[in-house]
């Protein structure tokens, strides 16, 4: 996998807490800023969207428009885009 | 032991940090942005139900009961919309603005503990806020944005725009700074202290309580008293954001059933889905159904306000109904019925409260006192207890955890082996159940809630809500299989809101120094011109001082109490309470049944009645010394260094000074004072005096609701942070170290002529003319041993309660074990303490309360 990618940003991981979380393939519960593997699928974070742009590091706007954060969950958005 | 599967969840919750993140506050702020200009019930219904729709589910393995606050197991979250200033970096100005105005100055004397789940320390890209919660630091800066942008529209900020136009607003800053009251409650923990009541949903369900508020909508639209239609429509519009938040869920379980490859697991996780999908609609037609949604709605409420305290009740005798049918159709087992009460207790220990570290560490500890109580009378005065109840007990021994905490309702009509099966669990350690007398209870609920209606009926359905606050509640007519069942449940918001913890050693400091207060250079009251030449004066200055700080604080409190309900009215809450849902009234607009609800709380009473006899003795009768000696004294700490020094907090080994010598004989003389706890009429009169003065005051100032006040006594942790702004005492307490805990308590050390000589001092007043006392005792495991140990237990919670007392409690544990906990954290992560209304992990204590429960006196011997 590409190695900037970590655990936290996998659609696999349930979150435990701040640093760790449980990913459903493996069963193991691992560091959540652990170098992701070949299982690794996209979580629906506003920073895999096309509609994503940087205003400063962790702070973003969607479509230029509305303030947002880049690991805010995009499950529910409809306007969804994967860019990666 | 607990069963395998919560034997590894409790493993788990070891090793999981309090962790906090901005998913909920992003999306309640961003709709409610979205809707300015709409009636503010409806803006911020429509702000829940956004924040709700949109939280990430997270299943644990293992999990029978799902659904947690947030998507992390110990989650929780700031609530910028309420407050603030604790987020500010310490170079922000908003960060000093608090500062100036007294609302930080519990945080700075407060210490949490260094263990367990709490986020110390910044690191592994994790931001520690306030010693307590970690956030991830990707999350950081939308905190910080989120906070800008409710700057001047907080519950904070609005109801400290308005409360300076209270006339004696400027005391009130000094009171806040010098520490002579702990904290203002509109803002901080605004709900809670209070019985919940999950009647409608269990009775209804989501669909039908839906159903009803749209039947009343179409009764009161467009007719007189307005406010019912916006109520109705928040309702709804709350009640759909939870109807969602749960079919995420369901939707969650189908997935990861789906991913599931073990056909047990995948099972668990299919019927958790199917019950899920039913609950988001209907009334549970099982007990595991009936448990899901009591836990649902419990957190739904908590995530709707900063809350501690929102506690469960009688939920036992709640769940019966189904409890009973599922027994005897078979599709519940003891072996299921332990399994599912202990994953209860897992989810209720999970829960975090996000609010100031003042708050947080230096009242609550960390706890959020979710209380369990048991016993107590049916609505036609037979006993209550019941067989499922005996299970809860058991589950708290064979999943020992700090919540829920239990406590008994002592009722004489208690069989006595459910009695027994109480005093077993004290045995083993986990500092529950607590013990508190019925019939005292219900007689301050007459006294206070009889001019609004209530009966005798009506008392018998109360609970505790919070750690120790006798709250009142309702009984319901739970209508299953064509049976009716009366079910009790909380009838009013928060119990304890109002006046949060005055200092009353504090208070006498600054009497004998004339308003000032030497810690912060800051005076506090205008000189009270009494010469103080009699112990007659001291009283006098005192009840002055007092009444002054009570009467600013109860002003300003109100204040902010409004902003609340103006600018957060609750809305889940409110629907679940009688009579919110028929009066079309949320309960900051007086729904409830019961609407008398707040209260003046006091801190470190006893050290106050002991620091009163030793004036009155050594100064004004005996004339051992004067009065300018003695504040000497009480300046130098009898000559002992400061408390850090010595790194203790309570009573015990203490640095001397090179002046030492010159105060021995004084020291000596204040602690061989006359003290409380020993059946010595001398200070004991006193305490009488003190309790009877107090008790009737509370009742001469208004709260919001227009009605009379009441006291409240019971320290939590506060008697550590107070202790820590207050110098040595009369009483020969040493400066700034922790208060005896409590209310009843003996000062660590000071009772001496065993339990009963305590329980007579203890009883000189009548309970039942305050909300609560509290009484801690530390005893050791030898005492209790073996049956006959149990019998002489259950004996002295007898003898104690029908003197009238309201509360017992105990750690029954070796002080040796505590001091080896305190040396070697690691090696005791599972030890609980009894503390003062909680039980809480060892290692997740700050070191003063830690030193003060180690140096509580200790019982070898309670015959």
């Amino acid at each position: 996998m590409t190695k900037e990618y970590t655990c936290r940003d996998c659609e696999n991981l349930i979150t435990i807490d701040v640093l760790e979380g449980l990913c459903v393939i493996d069963k193991k519960v691992n560091s959540i800023d652990k170098k992701a593997c070949d299982k690794f699928k996209f979580a629906k974070k506003c920073k895999f969207c096309l509609h994503y742009s940087s205003i400063e590091e962790f702070l973003g706007k969607c479509k230029n428009k509305t303030l947002i954060y880049p690991d805010l969950s995009a499950k529910d958005c409809k306007d969804f885009k994967l860019t990666t | 032991m607990p069963q395998e599967t919560i034997k590894k969840w409790k493993e788990r919750y070891f090793k999981t940090k309090s962790s906090a993140d901005m998913e909920f506050p992003y999306w309640y702020s961003r709709e409610w942005f979205e809707n300015d200009g709409e009636i503010n019930i409806v803006r911020r219904a429509k702000a829940l139900k956004r924040a709700f729709t949109r939280l990430t589910p997270s299943i644990f393995p293992n999990e029978l009961i799902v659904m947690g606050k947030t998507r992390n197991m110990r989650g929780s979250y700031p609530m910028p919309w309420l407050s603030g200033s604790y987020f500010m970096a310490a170079h922000d100005q908003l960060y000093k603005d608090a500062l100036d105005c007294g609302k930080l100055s519990a945080d700075k004397l407060t210490k949490f503990g260094q263990g367990g789940g709490n986020v110390t320390k910044s690191g592994n890209n994790v931001i520690s806020i306030a010693g307590k919660f970690g956030l991830r630091k990707e999350e950081l800066p939308m905190l910080m944005e989120m906070v800008k942008i409710w700057k001047g529209k907080s519950v904070e900020d609005i109801g400290h725009k308005y409360e300076k136009l209270v006339p004696q607003y400027k005391q009130k800053e000094a009171i806040m700074k010098s520490l002579v009251c702990m904290f203002d409650s509109g803002y901080t923990i605004p709900q809670g202290r209070e019985v919940m009541n999950y009647y409608y949903p269990l009775q209804y369900g989501i669909d039908g309580m839906i159903d009803f508020c749209q039947k009343k909508i179409n009764e009161v639209a467009g007719r007189p008293d307005m406010d019912r239609l916006y109520f109705y429509k928040s309702a709804i519009l709350s009640l759909e954001g939870v109807k969602t938040w749960i079919l995420n869920y369901a939707e969650k379980a189908e997935l990861l059933s789906d991913k599931e490859k073990d056909s047990e697991r995948k099972r668990l996780y299919a019927e958790t889905a199917e019950r899920l999908k039913w609950l988001s609609s209907n009334p549970p037609r099982t007990f595991h159904e009936a448990l899901q949604l009591c836990w649902t709605f419990h957190i739904a409420v908590l995530n709707e306000d900063c809350i501690s305290g929102m506690s469960p009740g009688r939920l036992g005798q709640v769940l019966y109904p189904w409890w009973k049918k599922d027994m005897a159709s078979g599709i519940l087992n003891k072996e299921k019925t332990m399994e599912l009460l202990e994953c209860m207790r897992m989810k209720f220990t999970e829960l975090d409260c996000f609010a100031s570290m003042g708050v947080v560490g230096g009242v609550l500890s960390g706890n959020t006192f979710n209380n369990l109580s048991i016993g107590g009378l049916t609505k036609d005065g037979q006993s209550a207890a019941n067989e499922l109840e005996m299970f809860i007990i058991e589950s708290g021994m064979t999943c020992a955890t700090p919540q829920p905490t239990l406590t008994i309702l002592y009722n004489e009509k208690l069989p006595e082996e459910f009695l027994l099966k109480g005093v077993q669990c004290v045995k083993t350690g986990a500092g529950y159940p607590a013990w508190v007398n019925d019939q005292t209870a219900m007689d301050f609920l007459m006294r206070n809630y009889g001019p609004e209606g209530m009966t005798t009926q009506d008392a018998r359905a109360w609970a505790i809500g919070g750690c120790l606050e006798t709250s009142p509640g309702a009984w319901m007519p739970l209508k299953l299989d064509g049976k009716t069942h009366w079910i009790p449940g909380g009838s009013a918001g928060a119990t304890s809101v109002g006046v949060h913890f005055i200092s009353t050693p504090k208070i006498l400091e600054l009497v004998l120094f004339n308003g000032m207060d030497k810690r912060t250079g800051l005076e506090v009251f205008k000189d009270h011109d009494y010469k103080l030449k009699t112990y007659e004066e001291v009283w006098l200055a005192f009840k002055d001082y007092f009444s002054q700080a009570v009467d600013v604080l109860c002003l300003c409190n109100n204040v902010q109490h409004d902003a609340w309900r103006k600018i957060t009215p609750p809305i889940i809450n409110s629907a679940l309470k009688p009579d919110c849902l028929e009066k079309g009234k949320d309960i900051g607009q007086k729904g409830s049944r019961f609407n008398a609800t707040f209260n003046i709380e006091v801190c470190g009473g006893i050290n106050f009645v002991n620091s009163l006899a030793s004036l009155k003795k050594n100064v004004f009768e005996e004339k051992n010394f004067t009065l300018e000696e003695m504040k000497d004294a009480m300046i130098q700490s009898f000559g002992h260094e400061s408390k850090e020094k010595a790194d203790f907090h309570s009573k015990g080994e203490r640095v001397k000074n090179a002046e030492q010598r010159k105060w021995i004989k004084i020291h000596k003389l204040c602690l061989d004072a006359p003290k409380y706890g020993n059946d010595d009429f001398y200070v004991d009169s006193i305490f009488k005096e003190w309790e009877d003065w107090f008790c009737a005051m509370c009742g001469n100032f208004i709260s919001l609701y227009d009605k009379p006040m009441y006291p409240c006594q019971i320290s939590v942790s506060t008697h550590g942070s107070m202790g820590a702004a207050t110098m040595a005492a009369p009483d020969g307490r040493l400066s700034w170290t922790t208060f005896a805990d409590g209310s009843v308590s003996a000062y660590p050390g000071t009772d001496k002529n065993g339990p009963y000589a305590l329980f007579n001092s203890a009883t000189v007043w009548d309970h039942s003319a305050s909300q609560n006392s509290q009484l801690n005792m530390k005893i050791h495991p030898s005492v209790v041993k073996g049956r006959e140990g149990s019998k002489k237990l259950l004996e002295i919670i007898k003898a104690y309660l029908r003197k009238g007392a309201f509360h017992i409690q105990f750690n029954v544990v070796d002080s040796e074990t505590l001091k080896d906990a305190q040396k070697h954290p690691e090696k005791y992560r599972e030890l609980m303490v009894r503390v003062a209304g909680f039980t809480q992990y060892w290692v997740e204590l700050g070191k003063p309360i830690q030193d003060e429960v180690i140096a509580r006196t200790e019982y070898c011997e309670i015959a």
